[in-house]
C-alpha cells in the first residue's frame, strides 16, 4: 500500500493553520511512527488520511488515487483508532465488535471477532457489557475494532494511553508484528513506544515536518549534542535544555541536550528521546 | 446490515428508559381513556374512528417525546464520540442512516403499538369485544405522518445541535395550546371534537377534510424528505 | 459550615449560567400568558382574571421552565464529566444536597421578584378591589409552590435515573398527567392547584387558600419524600441503584425521614378534611327517606352559633325540645357537616351517645341519637370542627368561607339538621343566636331579620333571630344595605362595602326594581315574606345562586368594573341575581317538587325562560335570542345527540362510578335547557307571549292545595291545553 501526501495544507474553519505544505510518502510494509508536541498537527494529520476531515489544499493519494472520491476503497482496508473515542455502552464487547464488523463488511465477522479479542486480550470480558469495563479494557475494545478483518493500513492515535506496562509491552509486540506486512502509522507522546519498534519516524512540530527518516538519523542528528553534568556546576548555564535530573548521594546529576556542550559537561550517547528533544530544543532557538 | 438493525433495535428497545417511557404512556393512556376517551368526542361513541383519534392526538405529544428520546440515542454527545470509529468503516453512510432511522422508526411503532394495545383493551373491557373495527384508519392518519415528521426533523435538528432535539420535543406541546387553522386542528384536537359535527349526521362514517389530508402529507413528505436528506447530501 | 460554603458557591455558580438567567427571565414574564394562553380560573372577578390566572400560568410554564434547569444542572457535572472530579472531593449525596439546595433558593428568590416586579401592575390593574394578603398569598401559593414542586420532582427523577433523558421524559409525564386528566382533581393536580376557579374581589378567600394551601403542602412532603428516597439511589462507590441505596439507607434517619414524608403525605391525602364522601349517586335520597320517629315531635329548637373566623371553623350548642308521645325510647336522625363531630349529647341531663352511621350524602353526615321515652325531653348537642364541602364541588373550591370578612353557614353547617322528626304541625319554631366580629352584619337567608342582643367583652356582637324549620342559611359580612321599593314590597339589597362605588355605577338597584316590576306585572305580587320585605344578599362568587322565600342571592361576579367596562358583556349585568329574583315567583312563590331523572320539569325551566324574558325585554330580543334561545338548542341538542343519551344500554353496561360520573354531567341540561325550550314552544302553541304570560300569571295564583301543593307539569300542560307530545322538540330541533 502507498500513501502520498503531497503540498497538504489544513486550516480550520476558526483560522487556525494545523498543517502547512506536508509532503509525506508512506509505503507498505513499515511501521511509521508519528511524534510532536502537542498542537503539532498530528491528529489533523489523521483525520486527513480516515477522511474524517479535507485538505484545505494539496492531496493524498492512496495507491495512486486521489483519496477524494476513492474513501470507501480506503476505508474497506483501513483499521482506525482516534485519540478520543466513544463505545455504545449497553452492548457487550463482542456485540460491539460485531457490529463494528458488520459495518465493515466482514465476511467471517464472528472469527474476526474472535481473533480480534484474542489478540487484545479481552476473550475474558468478550460478554461483559462495556459500561462494566475498565479504562484501559475500553482502549483495548478499541484497538480490537481497529484490528477486525486485518485491514492492511492501520493508524493508531495514542493507542497506549490508559493501559498498564505489561499491555504496553504486549501492544508494542503486536504492532511490530503487524509493521512487517502492513502500514502501520503510530502517533504518540510515548517515545519508548516508538524507539522499540518503528522503522520510520516523523516529527511534526508547528503542523510542519520537522524530522521524516529512519530513528538512527535522528539519533545520529544529536551525535554531540548530549551531556551530563552536575547541577551545581551549571548555575547561571542558559544554553542547556536538560531533559533529566537524579538525586544521587553526590548531588543531582542533569542530563541536557545543548547545540554546544560546555566544559563542565560529561558527553553522552544520545538515547531516542534525546534526539527528539534537541531536535525541539533546535526549533525553539531564535 | 440486518445486522445493525437489531443491534440498534437492542440498543433501543432493550433498557430501563424503554420499560420507563411504556410505563408512563400506558398510566397516561389510561387516564386519558378513562377520563376523556369514555365521554365519546362530537356525540360519537367512545369506541368510535373519531374518540379513538381524539385519544391519539392526545397521546401524541408523549409518543413524539418518546421518539425523539430514541434519536438522542443517535445525535447525543456520545453517539457522536462512536461516530469516529463509524465513520472510519468503509459502509455507505447513507445506508446506515437509513438503518438507524429504521430502527427508531419500528422503536415508536412499537410504542405507538403499546397505546393502541391498551385502546382496544380498554374498549374490550369496557364495551365487549364486538366494537373493535375500523380504527386503524385514524390510527393512520394520526400517528404515521406526524412520527414521521417527528424522527426526520429531529434529526437533522440533532446533527445541527444536540440539545435542538430536546427543544423539539416541546413543539406539541406548543402546539396544543395554540389557537390554530382548521388544517391543523390535528394538533389541538378540533379535528375530531368539531369536524364530525360539520359533517351533518349522526355517528358518521370515518372521513377527513380534504385540507387535514393535506397536511399529514405534507407531514408525512417533509418527514421523509428530511429521512432522505443524507442520501443526498454528503456529510461534511 | 463547609456544607454553607458550597451552598454559596453553588448559588454563585448557578447565577452566573446564562441558563439561569433565561429561565428567570422567563419565568418572570410568564404570568402574561395568564392573560390570553392559559386561563384555568374560569371566574370573572378581576382578582380571577388578573391574580388567580397569570399566578396560575407563571406557575405551569415557570415551573416547568425550573424543572428543565434542574435536571440540566444536575446533569451538568455528568455531561462536562467534571462528576469524577467532582466525587472526588466531596460525596455525591451531599453534592446533590447543595445543588438541590441552591435551585430551590433561586426558586423563592424568583418568586420574590415575580411578586415584587408584578405588584404595580396587578394593583393599578384590579383597582378598588385589591388586596395585599391576597397578591401575596396567591403569588406564593399558585406560582411560587410550583417552581419549588417542579424543582423537588424534576431533582428526584434526575437523582433515580441518573439520567438526563429519562429525568426529562418522567417530568413531561407527570407534568402532562397534572395539565390534562389530573387538571380538576384538588389533591391530584400537582403542577397547578385544581380547582382554582375564582378568587373573590369583595370578600374574602381563605378557605380556597387554606385547600391550596393543604394540597400544596401535602405535595410538597410527597415530592420531598420522593426526592429523599431517590436521594438515597444516587450512584456511589460504582454501585448500581440498589448498591447505593443499600449504602445510603445505612444511616436510618434517611429512609426513615424520606418515608415519613411520603406516609405523611398519604396520611394528608386520604384524610383530607376539606371535601366529603358523599354518595355520588346525586339522586340518592336516604337521607330523607330515614324512618319518622313515631310519635315524637319536634315544639322547638335553639342554637348558638359561635365562629372562628381566624381559623375557619364554627363550634355551636344546639338545643331541640322533642314531645315524645310514643313511651318508648326514639331514634332521632340528625345530619351533620360532615367535617363536624358532636362533642357532647346530653338528653335531659343525661348523656347519650351519638352515633356517627358513616353514612354521608348531599354534604351530611348521619348522625343517630336515641332520646329517652320520656315525655318532654330537651336534647343539647354540642358541636363543632372544620366545615367540609360537599365533594362535587372539588373543581370550584372556596366554600364555606368563614373569615372576619364573611361568612356562609348553611343548613347543616349552621346547626345538627333534623331528619325524621317534624315539628308540632308547622315547621319547627328556631331561635338562632351567632357571636361575630362587631363589623360583621348577621344576615339570615330568608324573610327573618337578625338583631343585636349582647355586646361581647372580646370585641364580639351575638345577633339574634327567629326561623323555621330544620335548616336555615345564614350570612354575614361587612355589608351596605340599600332599599329599592318596587312590585309593592322592599328590597333590601346588600352588598360588600368594599364593592359600593361599582354598585352604584352599575345601577344594581335599577336592575333589581325592572325584574321585581316585570315579575309582579306578569305573574303577580309576592305574597310572603315579613312586611313585605325581600333581602337580596350579595355573596362571595359561586358561579350561580339559590334563593329561599323572601331572599336571594347576588353573585358578586354579577357585578365587577371587567363587567362594566366590557361593552358587549356591560349590557346585561346581573343575569345570575336575576334569575335568583326570579325565583321568588318560581321555585318559592310556586312551589316545585323535587326534579326526577325522567322529566326535565323543575322551577329551573320556569325560572331561566321568565328570565329569558325579563333580558329580552330589558336588553333587546337579538342580545336574549343569541344568549338564550341558541345556547338552550344548543344545549338540548347536544345532549339529545350524546352516545349515552341516545344508546342507554352502554351507559348502564359501564361500572357504577363511571355510570354516575356521566349521569351527573348529563342532567342539568334537561333543567336548564330542555324545559324553557318547551315552555318556549308551548309560548307559540298558545298563541305567543301575552297569552303565555296569562296562563302563568292564572297559575301564579292558582288555589294552592296544601296537601299537594307543588306546581306540576301536568299542571302546566293542562293550563296550556297542550300535551308532552305537543312540546316534543326533536321535530323542532331537527334532531
Amino acid at each position: 500500500m502507498e500513501i502520498d501526501i503531497q503540498g497538504v495544507n489544513m486550516v480550520y474553519p476558526n483560522g487556525r493553520q494545523a498543517l502547512k505544505g506536508l509532503d509525506l510518502p508512506l509505503r507498505s510494509p513499515s511501521l511509521v511512527g508519528l511524534l510532536g508536541p502537542n498542537g503539532a498537527g498530528k491528529s489533523t494529520l489523521m483525520k486527513l488520511l480516515v477522511d474524517a476531515l479535507r485538505p484545505t489544499s494539496g492531496k493524498i493519494l492512496v495507491d495512486g488515487r486521489p483519496l477524494a472520491g476513492n474513501e470507501r476503497s480506503l476505508k474497506s482496508r483501513l483499521g482506525y483508532l482516534p485519540q478520543d473515542f466513544g463505545l455504545f455502552d449497553e452492548l457487550t464487547a463482542a456485540q460491539f465488535l460485531d457490529y463494528m464488523a458488520a459495518l465493515k463488511g466482514l465476511r467471517n465477522a464472528k472469527e474476526a471477532v474472535q481473533r480480534a479479542l484474542r489478540e487484545v486480550r479481552l476473550e475474558e470480558k468478550a460478554r461483559a457489557r462495556i459500561r462494566t469495563l475498565s479504562g484501559g479494557q475500553r482502549q483495548r475494545v478499541g484497538i480490537a475494532q481497529a484490528l477486525l478483518g486485518d485491514p492492511p493500513l492501520l493508524i493508531f492515535d495514542e493507542p497506549t494511553v490508559g493501559l498498564d506496562p505489561e499491555e504496553r509491552i504486549h501492544f508494542r509486540t503486536l504492532f511490530s508484528r503487524a509493521g512487517q506486512e502492513r502500514l502501520v502509522l503510530l502517533s504518540t507522546h510515548i517515545i519508548e513506544d516508538v524507539q522499540s519498534v518503528c522503522d520510520q519516524l516523523v516529527v511534526l512540530a508547528g503542523g510542519q515536518i520537522r524530522f521524516a527518516g529512519e530513528p538512527a538519523a535522528l539519533l545520529r542528528a544529536a551525535q554531540g549534542h548530549v551531556c551530563s553534568f552536575w547541577e551545581r556546576q551549571a548555575a547561571g548555564e542558559r544554553s542547556l535544555h536538560v531533559t533529566a535530573r537524579v538525586h544521587t548521594a553526590e548531588g543531582v546529576r542533569c542530563r541536557a541536550v545543548a547545540q554546544a556542550l560546555p566544559a563542565f559537561a560529561r558527553p553522552e550517547e544520545p538515547t531516542l528521546e534525546d534526539a527528539y528533544l534537541y531536535l525541539l530544543s533546535q526549533e525553539e532557538r531564535p | 446490515m440486518r445486522k445493525i438493525l437489531i443491534y440498534e433495535l437492542k440498543r433501543l428497545l432493550w433498557n430501563r428508559f424503554f420499560l420507563g417511557i411504556l410505563l408512563v404512556l400506558l398510566f397516561a393512556g389510561w387516564q386519558v381513556l378513562s377520563g376523556v376517551t369514555l365521554l365519546g368526542v362530537a356525540h360519537t361513541a367512545p369506541f368510535s374512528p373519531w374518540s379513538f383519534g381524539d385519544y391519539l392526538r392526545r397521546m401524541l405529544p408523549l409518543l413524539w417525546i418518546g421518539a425523539l428520546f430514541f434519536l438522542t440515542r443517535f445525535t447525543s454527545g456520545g453517539a457522536q464520540r462512536v461516530a469516529v470509529l463509524t465513520d472510519a468503516t468503509p459502509v455507505p453512510p447513507r445506508r446506515y442512516a437509513g438503518v438507524r432511522s429504521a430502527a427508531a422508526l419500528l422503536a415508536t411503532a412499537l410504542l405507538c403499538l403499546a397505546c393502541l394495545a391498551e385502546a382496544l383493551g380498554f374498549y374490550a373491557l369496557y364495551f365487549g369485544g364486538e366494537v373493535l373495527g375500523g380504527l386503524w384508519a385514524p390510527a393512520l392518519f394520526v400517528l404515521l405522518p406526524v412520527l414521521v415528521f417527528a424522527l426526520g426533523t429531529a434529526w437533522r435538528l440533532g446533527q445541527k445541535r444536540p440539545w435542538l432535539v430536546f427543544a423539539w420535543m416541546a413543539l406539541p406541546l406548543l402546539l396544543s395550546a395554540l389557537p390554530l387553522p382548521a388544517e391543523l386542528g390535528l394538533w389541538n384536537g378540533t379535528l375530531f371534537s368539531e369536524y364530525p359535527l360539520r359533517l351533518g349526521t349522526l355517528d358518521p362514517a370515518f372521513s377527513l377534510p380534504g385540507q387535514a389530508v393535506a397536511m399529514q402529507g405534507a407531514f408525512l413528505g417533509a418527514g421523509l424528505a428530511a429521512l432522505a436528506l443524507p442520501f443526498w447530501v454528503a456529510r461534511r | 459550615m463547609k456544607t454553607m460554603r458550597r451552598f454559596c458557591l453553588e448559588c454563585g455558580r448557578l447565577l452566573r449560567s446564562r441558563e439561569t438567567w433565561a429561565v428567570l427571565l422567563l419565568t418572570l414574564v410568564s404570568p402574561l400568558a395568564g392573560l390570553w394562553l392559559y386561563t384555568p380560573a374560569t371566574g370573572t372577578t378581576m382578582l380571577s382574571v388578573y391574580l388567580a390566572n397569570p399566578a396560575l400560568a407563571g406557575g405551569v410554564i415557570g415551573g416547568l421552565l425550573f424543572a428543565l434547569l434542574t435536571v440540566v444542572e444536575m446533569d451538568r457535572a455528568h455531561r462536562c464529566r467534571a462528576d469524577v472530579l467532582l466525587d472526588a472531593v466531596a460525596s455525591p449525596l451531599e453534592l446533590a444536597r447543595v445543588r438541590l439546595a441552591a435551585l430551590l433558593a433561586v426558586a423563592v428568590g424568583t418568586t420574590g421578584l415575580a411578586l415584587l416586579l408584578w405588584l404595580p401592575a396587578a394593583a393599578l390593574r384590579i383597582g378598588a378591589v385589591f388586596d395585599g394578603a391576597d397578591y401575596v398569598l396567591a403569588g406564593v401559593l399558585f406560582f411560587g409552590f410550583s417552581l419549588v414542586l417542579c424543582t423537588l420532582a424534576a431533582a428526584a427523577a434526575y437523582s433515580l435515573t441518573q439520567r438526563l433523558d429519562l429525568s426529562l421524559v418522567l417530568v413531561a409525564a407527570f407534568a402532562a398527567l397534572s395539565l390534562t386528566v389530573w387538571s380538576d382533581d384538588w389533591q391530584r393536580s400537582w403542577l397547578s392547584p385544581g380547582g382554582v376557579w375564582a378568587l373573590s374581589d369583595d370578600f374574602s378567600n381563605s378557605r380556597l387558600f387554606r385547600s391550596v394551601a393543604y394540597a400544596r403542602l401535602s405535595w410538597l412532603a410527597a415530592l420531598g419524600g420522593v426526592w429523599g428516597l431517590a436521594y438515597l439511589c444516587i450512584r456511589r462507590q460504582g454501585r448500581g441503584l440498589l448498591g447505593s441505596l443499600a449504602r445510603s439507607a445505612r444511616r436510618l434517619y434517611r429512609p426513615a425521614l424520606a418515608l415519613l414524608l411520603v406516609g405523611v403525605s398519604a396520611f394528608a391525602y386520604a384524610a383530607q378534611p376539606f371535601y366529603d364522601d358523599s354518595n355520588p349517586d346525586l339522586s340518592a335520597m336516604t337521607l330523607y327517606e330515614q324512618e319518622i320517629a313515631e310519635g315524637v315531635v319536634c315544639t322547638g329548637r335553639t342554637a348558638d352559633v359561635r365562629p372562628n373566623p381566624a381559623r375557619g371553623t364554627v363550634q355551636g350548642a344546639a338545643t331541640y325540645s322533642f314531645q315524645n308521645t310514643s313511651g318508648q325510647a326514639r331514634k332521632i336522625a340528625f345530619g351533620i357537616n360532615p367535617g363536624y363531630e358532636i362533642r357532647s349529647a346530653r338528653a335531659n341531663g343525661e348523656d347519650v351517645p351519638a352515633v356517627r352511621t358513616g353514612y354521608e350524602e348531599s354534604n351530611m353526615a348521619l348522625v343517630e341519637i336515641t332520646i329517652p321515652a320520656d315525655e318532654t325531653v330537651e336534647l343539647v348537642l354540642e358541636y363543632g370542627g372544620l366545615p367540609r364541602d360537599w365533594n362535587l364541588m372539588t373543581v370550584q373550591q372556596g366554600d364555606p368561607e368563614i373569615s372576619a370578612e364573611y361568612l356562609c353557614l348553611e343548613n347543616q353547617t349552621l346547626a345538627p339538621y333534623l331528619l325524621n322528626v317534624a315539628g308540632e304541625g308547622e315547621p319547627i319554631p328556631a331561635q338562632i343566636e351567632i357571636t361575630l366580629p362587631a363589623h360583621m352584619t348577621a344576615l339570615p337567608f330568608g324573610a327573618q331579620q337578625a338583631e343585636v342582643v349582647r355586646e361581647n367583652a372580646d370585641g364580639t356582637v351575638t345577633w339574634r333571630y327567629a326561623g323555621a324549620g330544620p335548616g336555615g342559611i345564614l350570612y354575614a359580612g361587612d355589608y351596605v344595605r340599600e332599599d329599592v321599593q318596587a312590585g309593592g314590597i322592599t328590597v333590601q339589597l346588600y352588598y360588600s362595602r368594599k364593592h359600593e362605588a361599582i354598585m352604584r355605577q352599575a345601577d344594581a338597584a335599577g336592575v333589581v326594581e325592572a325584574v321585581v316590576e316585570y315579575c309582579t306585572a306578569h305573574y303577580g305580587a309576592l305574597s310572603f315574606g315579613a312586611a313585605g320585605t325581600l333581602k337580596l344578599i350579595q355573596g362571595r362568587v359561586r358561579g350561580g345562586g339559590y334563593a329561599a322565600a323572601g331572599a336571594s342571592l347576588l353573585d358578586e361576579a354579577d357585578f365587577t368594573a371587567a363587567n362594566l367596562a366590557d361593552g358587549q358583556k356591560g349590557a346585561v349585568p346581573g343575569e345570575v341575581m336575576l334569575h335568583e329574583l326570579v325565583h321568588q315567583w318560581w321555585g318559592l312563590g310556586n312551589m316545585f317538587d323535587v326534579e326526577t331523572a325522567d322529566s326535565p320539569w323543575s322551577a329551573e325551566g320556569l325560572t331561566v325562560y321568565t328570565t329569558y324574558r325579563i333580558v329580552k325585554e330589558l336588553y333587546g330580543e337579538e342580545y336574549a335570542q343569541e344568549n338564550y334561545v341558541d345556547k338552550w338548542r344548543e344545549a338540548v341538542q347536544d345532549y339529545s345527540l350524546n352516545f349515552y343519551v341516545r344508546h342507554p344500554e352502554y351507559l348502564t353496561a359501564l361500572p357504577e362510578a363511571e355510570r354516575l360520573r356521566i349521569e351527573n354531567s348529563l342532567s342539568t341540561v334537561r333543567l336548564y335547557s330542555e324545559m324553557p325550550l318547551k315552555i318556549l314552544r308551548a309560548q307559540e302553541l298558545v298563541g305567543g307571549e301575552e297569552a303565555m304570560d296569562e296562563i302563568l300569571r292564572g297559575l301564579f295564583n292558582r288555589e294552592v292545595d296544601w296537601n299537594a301543593p307543588y306546581l306540576t307539569y301536568p299542571e302546566f300542560l293542562d293550563a296550556c291545553g297542550l300535551t308532552e307530545e305537543d312540546l316534543d322538540l326533536a321535530q323542532d330541533l331537527d334532531l
